[in-house]
């Protein structure tokens, strides 16, 4: 079965009024459990929005999304909180850390909401860490960190409570190109996992991966064909 | 100036200690109570759990200074509601101890619109009446220490001798200032009256600037005849007959005055709860304007909290998961700000005596007073419920809007 | 000097005021979201609304715990008004003190019921993925809000119709067997007592959540009575302090508070059930075995000072 399913999905802001715009337009897209499916687009095509949405950050104007089956685009509030939770991680452009807190501590927030035991938690975000190989800043303020090293904590972040569905927005947009080819091992690492993992980028590195399932172009709210 | 701040810094450690200790406590029963109530709630997740808790309080020390100006304010405002009260208490009770006695009628006799001394035949015309069981002729009055420009009160008490008085520590301190340590001469009219000083009492609101005597010298510092009295304690059993007596003594002596022992009690009760209210009055106002003050920062701070929690969000908080972090945190702030007022104010009234509040409510010429320490649980609840309740309620609409932020919208 | 000067009176009308001040501004939103709630409408009006949703549960989940707070308090400030009002020795006699005294006690416990019914409604209609219950949740807030504005106006009237110069009657006058209902007797009445906690267990264990509503309603009148007349007796160790009050003094540690604490969670547990099923059929009745174990509780604390007294003196009261 396909994990996520996407009908006419539409997005507009200021709906009736003289602002209307509308990012997203008629979108239909499916995503299989183990894909890795790359969003082409420039800045401002409304890739970010889409991913918001698969997210449940935000609602759609119009249309569905469906991940495993379930209707995600109006699930009230605590619901979509507790999918998110549960069954995405998120990677974002620009990190997203909390700064003054250490990168464990970051890195431990997804499962501050069940109530594991400390062992547990340790556990978890040990095993992640050393995924992405940052085990050894484990205790350092994450101000502190490099943007090479704020990715992998990210990554981290997004993996600790083994979710189903990977999504990265512009992942390496504030990266070098060393730590940008990095990622790209990283997204392999995530493929080996058997996750569905949905990047939207417009970085040409991501261009012709051999272990890329699938490039869908975006442009102006559409899906280019 | 160097003492002071070690001092305050001294004190400030104290205080730290003090709320960790009972921070740690509440902790402890707070995670023993979930742990019950996660065991029989088997939600699709428990999110008010122990690391949920500890979360908060993380990110509540990381943005400690957000909370330090609400916290100081809140503590002042809390101390001096307990202060007030703490005093009011102490007074009224001590008061009351003192007006146990039922059935007892207090007699003064007035000329001019001033108290003047009742005389023996009144005493015993009164001793007559139906219902009065007894009358105690009582000799009671103050007498002028010309050298400090005072008074003190001197009451009788016949288990004294001729050459002995007991006297409050206040009055010890004044008399000693002036070199009476083991004595003191009554200067009255054309002679000097030597007494030994027995005993020292300690000062309480009833025995404060006091000095007992036997009976006799009691007249002469006081300058009274023999068949004098300064006021009766008529005692009267049936407490029914008290009225019907009054109208007697009365229709007998118009000049007399009967104050009945309820009226007295009433009397005091009366009074403190008046202090007492308008002093609740007054907060209010000032509870108000803080959260005006309160609001203005919150509204501060929100910009730079957005995209934190805008963070928390993407990572599957709940909208109602954020404004239990906040309330988690503010109701931190505000437990750590009541214990830390309770103390502060337990040591500023029953330790230092609670100067400057004392004038206020007992009136300028009470330098040396002792409080009795009286602490009831049943006030310190009062004060939780006026202070704290009040609070959390004041941010809880804050949290809300700070909670419904749009995520996209926040993090770009 | 005015009444309202009375410390615990101050407390008590601040915080009732900043509660209704707080429940206005849940009235507000409440209102508009009965007006324009379309659950399927995918406008950001819609997803507003739904947000607006949390401020009011927020409100009332607050507002809930400290009217219980309140509670306490109100019973406090009772007991502190009976020195200041003539011949009343504690709170009974000053509840006595005018026509609204009662009421307004009656009144305050049926509040706290039907706060207590709308938080289960609610917990049910946020549980549903979409909102089922929302219209009829808020069709009972408003009821509610009118009924807290109501009761305000009440306590208003109650406190400033307190003469601090007429003399009252005290629980010995109040609590006379005459004035049992029915004209029976007090050991009558100790037998439908247990009598009827039994139905009620034996009702919960058959979960027929209608039967132990009612059985419970009368449970509540039967034990008021019961612990008043009986059951206060050996609390006090005197046949003739009848009082509902005075357990909750320190003198007596204090222990009315876990007798009618068990009480009103437990009844509380047994009719919310009922009512619930009433505005929304659905059935929540594993709220019944609360019932019975707070009922137990309160029944065992009761007969505790009966036999702890009759072993003590080989005799009843």
């Amino acid at each position: 079965m396909d994990k996520i399913v996407i009908e006419n999905l539409y997005k507009i802001y200021n709906e009736d009024k003289e602002s209307e715009f509308t990012a997203l337009k008629d979108i239909n897209l499916k995503v299989a459990s183990n894909e890795l499916m790359i969003l082409r687009g420039v800045s401002g095509s409304g890739k970010s929005t889409l991913l918001s949405l698969m997210a449940a950050f935000s609602k759609p104007s119009r249309g569905k999304i469906l991940i495993d089956g379930e209707n995600i685009s109006k699930l009230p509030d605590f619901f979509a909180s507790e999918f998110r939770n549960r069954d995405i991680g998120f990677i974002f452009q620009s990190f997203n850390l909390i700064e003054g807190l250490s990168l464990f501590e970051n890195v431990k927030i997804p499962l501050v909401l069940h109530p594991y035991s400390t062992q547990e938690i340790e556990e978890k975000v040990h095993h992640v860490l050393n995924l992405a190989n940052i085990m050894h800043k484990a205790e350092q303020n994450v101000a502190d960190l490099s943007g090479g090293e704020k990715q992998r904590c990210a990554i981290a972040r997004a993996l600790v409570n083994n979710p189903s569905i990977i999504l990265a927005d512009e992942p390496t947009a504030n990266l070098d190109k060393a730590n940008s080819l990095k990622f790209i091992e990283v997204l392999e690492k995530f493929k080996n996992m058997k996750k569905c993992v949905v990047v939207a980028t417009h970085d040409t590195l991501f261009n012709d991966l051999s272990f890329v399932d699938n490039y869908v172009n975006i442009s102006d709210g559409e899906i280019l064909a | 100036m160097k003492n002071e701040d070690i001092g305050i810094k001294i004190l400030t450690k104290m205080l730290m200690k003090l709320v960790y200790k009972i921070y740690f406590l509440l902790r402890k029963t707070l995670y023993a109570s979930l742990k019950i109530a996660n065991k029989q709630y088997k939600q699709l997740r428990s999110d008010l759990n122990k690391n949920f808790v500890d979360f908060s309080v993380r990110l509540l020390i990381k943005e400690k200074k957000d909370y330090i100006f609400s916290f100081f304010i809140f503590t002042f405002i809390v101390f001096i509601i307990t202060s007030v009260l703490f005093v009011s208490n102490s007074v009224k009770r001590d008061l009351l101890l003192s007006v146990q006695n039922d059935g007892e009628v207090i007699i003064k006799n007035s000329k001019s619109g001033r108290y003047t001394s009742v005389t023996d035949e009144e005493m015993d015309d009164v001793l007559q009446i139906n219902g009065v069981e007894d009358v105690i002729g009582m000799v009671d009055g103050y007498y002028n220490f010309t050298q400090d420009r005072r008074v003190f009160h001197i009451v009788a008490d016949n288990d004294l001798n001729d050459t002995s008085m007991i006297i409050s520590d206040d009055v010890a301190r004044e008399l000693k200032s002036f070199k009476y340590e083991k004595e003191f001469n009554f200067l009255v009219k054309d002679k000097a009256i030597t007494l030994n000083i027995d005993k020292i009492l300690e000062s309480t609101i009833l025995t404060n600037n006091t000095i007992f005597v036997n009976s006799d010298n009691a007249r002469e510092i006081l300058e009274m005849d023999e068949d004098e009295y300064s006021f009766l304690n008529v005692i009267v059993p049936n407490k029914d007959e008290i009225e019907n007596i009054a109208l007697k003594i009365a229709r007998l002596y118009p000049n007399l005055i009967a104050i009945p022992d309820y009226e007295l009690k009433s009397d005091y009760e009366h009074l403190y709860y008046y202090k007492g209210g308008i002093f609740m009055i007054l907060y209010i106002v000032s509870l108000v304007s803080f959260f005006i003050l309160l609001k203005n920062q919150i509204s501060a701070i929100y910009g730079s909290r957005r995209k934190e929690i805008a963070i928390l969000r993407s990572m599957g908080f709940s909208i109602r998961d954020i404004i239990l972090v906040k309330f988690i945190q503010n109701s931190l702030v505000a437990f750590a700000a009541y214990f830390a007022a309770i103390f502060l104010s337990y040591l500023y009234v029953f330790v230092l005596d609670a100067p400057l509040l004392r004038n206020i409510f007992l009136g300028s010429g009470v330098e040396d007073i002792v409080f009795t320490p009286v602490v009831d649980i049943k006030m310190l609840f009062l004060v939780f419920v006026f202070t704290v309740v009040p609070y959390l309620a004041a941010i809880l609409i804050p949290s809300w809007r700070l909670a419904i932020e749009d995520v996209s919208e926040a993090m770009k | 000097m005015s009444i309202f000067l009375l410390d615990s009176l101050v407390v008590f009308l601040f915080v009732e005021v900043v509660l209704l001040l707080l429940m206005s501004v849940s009235m507000f939103v409440v209102l508009k979201i009965l007006r324009y709630w379309d659950f399927e409408a995918s406008t950001t009006f819609q997803y507003g609304l739904e947000k607006r949703n949390y401020l009011v549960n927020t409100i009332i989940i607050f507002t809930i715990s400290v009217k219980i707070i309140l509670f306490i308090l109100f019973i406090k400030s009772l007991d502190d008004l009976s020195p200041l009002v003539p011949g009343a020795m504690c709170a009974t006699g000053v509840i006595g003190v005018n026509i609204y005294g009662n009421i307004l006690l009656v009144y305050k416990i049926f509040i706290l019921f039907l706060l207590g019914a709308w938080m289960i409604v609610n917990k049910l209609d946020l549980m549903s993925k979409k909102f089922t219950y929302l219209r009829k949740k808020y069709y009972l807030f408003v009821v509610i809000f009118i009924l807290l504005s109501i009761e305000f106006i009440l306590e208003i009237l109650y406190f400033s119709n307190i003469s601090l110069e007429t003399p009252v009657f005290c629980c010995s006058v109040i609590f006379v067997v005459e004035n049992l209902p029915f004209g029976l007797e007090v050991i009558d009445i100790v037998k439908i007592f247990y009598l009827i906690f039994i139905s009620i267990i034996l009702s919960n264990y058959f979960k027929k959540s209608s039967m132990s509503f009612m059985l419970n309603v009368l449970f509540l009148f039967i034990a008021y009575y019961c612990v008043t007349y009986y059951f206060g007796t050996y609390i006090y160790e005197q046949p003739n302090h009848k009082c509902p009050f005075c357990m909750l003094q320190k003198d007596y540690h204090y222990i009315g508070y876990l007798i009618w604490s068990t009480l009103f969670i437990g009844v509380y547990c047994g009719i919310s059930p009922y009512i619930v099923y009433s505005l929304i059929d659905v059935d929540k009745k594993s709220l019944l075995k609360y019932n019975t174990i707070f009922l137990t509780l309160f029944v065992l604390a009761c007969s505790y000072f009966v036999c702890s007294f009759y072993i003590r003196n080989g005799v009843f009261l």
